[in-house]
């Protein structure tokens, strides 16, 4: 399969991109702005762990209030992960940064976040050196 | 034309799709990390931010990557419950729209407008062991299942973005391979039957309208069992497919890897069955419910028009005349 010689769909549609600015589709919805994703990159809403807040689970039994705050100090190799984790109701726990991941416990989650990344191969891993050793954004 | 998609080891497009998806990965787009980070969009989602030396900042993505940066940014930007793609009612609309562009992107390219993109059908063969699995003749087609890639075409794929489990940052390097580690966040496959189940519930979507929700799309989004009242390890059904795969297919970027294509268009195909039988309906309509989760709020697109979740409840020739799927599960 070879590019295309002439200009095609997708050119065009790039064409579009980048002279409008590179903007969203779909950006503006009612009811989202730019407070909703302005303090910091992966934000969970709800008290659902993120940033160092705790989880918060509340729910109503019996005509009782129940609300559970859950913190979690994870450290690796001495060093704290900082990633966000969410108690699910039945108490397993979930993260964005493994955000299809729905584990038992928090031990398993940083179990598989070593798995995914301290222990990726090294092609992965130079990645994160370069990008974390002077890297920008 | 609607075109018919079919699966993925009897399917007359699988080559094409392969092939595709290396022109994609070859073919630039003259957008840079620098300048989507100065992007609004990056203003408003700003986990969508590229972090990397500058060098490899300023040079330009390839088309298959600024696909996983529209999935990744989306993830990133919050909704009222979720985020713009995930964890909410609008998890099967949005990947509806994001697989038919990639769909669309490889007629192109392929110059074959007949082009349908496949499916992985992950509940065929119920829950048969890791090990048979990791036998599957899929690994033929997709390439090693562990371990950096480098078998079969999918070998030799080179993807520069990649989203940090670590740190949750993205970051872009050098053109590399890509990887996975299936088998060991998981054991075994959803079967059939939770498939079955899945579809049982009549309910699309309810609140709280997120990962807690008793529902239809929770269920085959994977944060709720499928099986009522006999719970099975987590996660589930479209969930357990990332995680039993890993590696490329563990983070935000895992678009990066050919399967999770196959694995949404199957995902797909479940919730075309449940509309085929249930009716082609939504919820939350458009004056409830969370924000950027309602049927009338736009779809989030980069590159291409965005549509709205009420405008891709019916791809089938009587609607966009987008696709049909050969086969229908239930």
């Amino acid at each position: 399969m070879e590019g295309a010689k002439e200009p095609d769909r997708l050119d065009e549609l790039l064409g579009r991109f980048v002279d409008g600015g590179y903007s969203a589709e779909g950006a503006a919805v009612e009811g989202i702005d730019l407070g909703d994703a302005g303090h910091g990159g992966h934000h969970e809403h709800g008290g659902h762990g993120g940033h160092g807040e705790p989880s918060v689970r509340e729910v109503r039994y019996r005509g009782h209030e129940i609300r559970i705050a859950t913190h979690y100090e994870v450290t690796i190799d001495g060093e704290t992960w900082t990633g966000p984790i969410q108690v699910m109701p039945d108490g397993s726990v979930v993260s964005h940064h493994l955000p299809q991941y729905v584990v038992p416990s928090a031990l398993d989650l940083v179990r598989a976040v070593i798995d995914q990344s301290y222990e990726a191969p090294e092609e992965i891993q130079a990645v994160f050196r370069a990008g974390s050793d002077g890297g920008e954004g | 034309m609607a075109v018919v998609r079919r699966d993925v080891l009897a399917s007359p497009d699988a080559q094409t799709f392969l092939d595709g998806v290396l022109e994609l990965s070859r073919r630039g787009t003259g957008v840079t990390p620098t300048q989507l980070n100065g992007t609004e969009i990056v203003q408003r989602a700003p986990g969508a931010r590229v972090f990397g030396p500058a060098g490899e900042l300023d040079k330009p993505l390839s088309w298959w990557d600024l696909l996983a940066w529209w999935h990744f940014a989306a993830m990133s930007w919050p909704a009222g419950v979720g985020n713009r793609a995930h964890r909410g009612s609008i998890f099967l609309p949005w990947h509806r729209q994001y697989l038919r562009r990639l769909e669309e992107a490889i007629q192109t390219v392929s110059g074959k407008a007949g082009f349908a993109l496949p499916y992985w059908n992950w509940a065929q063969d119920g829950t048969p062991s890791n090990a048979t699995l990791l036998g599957s003749p899929l690994w033929s087609v997709l390439g090693n299942p562990r371990g950096v890639v480098n078998t079969g075409p999918v070998g030799q794929l080179r993807v520069r973005l990649l989203n940090s489990s670590a740190d949750g940052r993205l970051y872009v390097g050098p053109p590399r391979p890509i990887w996975r580690d299936a088998g060991r966040g998981a054991d075994g496959l959803p079967a059939r039957a939770d498939e079955t189940w899945t579809l049982a519930d009549g309910l699309y979507d309810g609140t709280p309208w997120n990962e807690g929700a008793d529902s239809f799309r929770n269920k085959l989004e994977g944060f709720q069992d499928p099986r009522e009242g006999a719970r099975r390890p987590a996660p589930w059904m479209h969930n357990r497919i990332h995680m039993w795969v890993g590696g490329e297919m563990a983070p935000g970027t895992s678009p990066n890897d050919p399967l999770f294509w196959l694995n949404h268009c199957n995902v797909d195909r479940i919730w075309e069955g449940w509309m085929t039988r249930r009716g082609r309906t939504y919820l939350p309509p458009a004056n409830q419910g969370p924000a950027g989760q309602r049927a009338n709020d736009p779809l989030f697109s980069i590159v291409w028009p965005s549509l709205k979740a009420s405008e891709v409840l019916d791809a089938t020739e009587s609607g966009l005349d987008w696709y049909r799927y050969d086969a229908l599960p239930g």
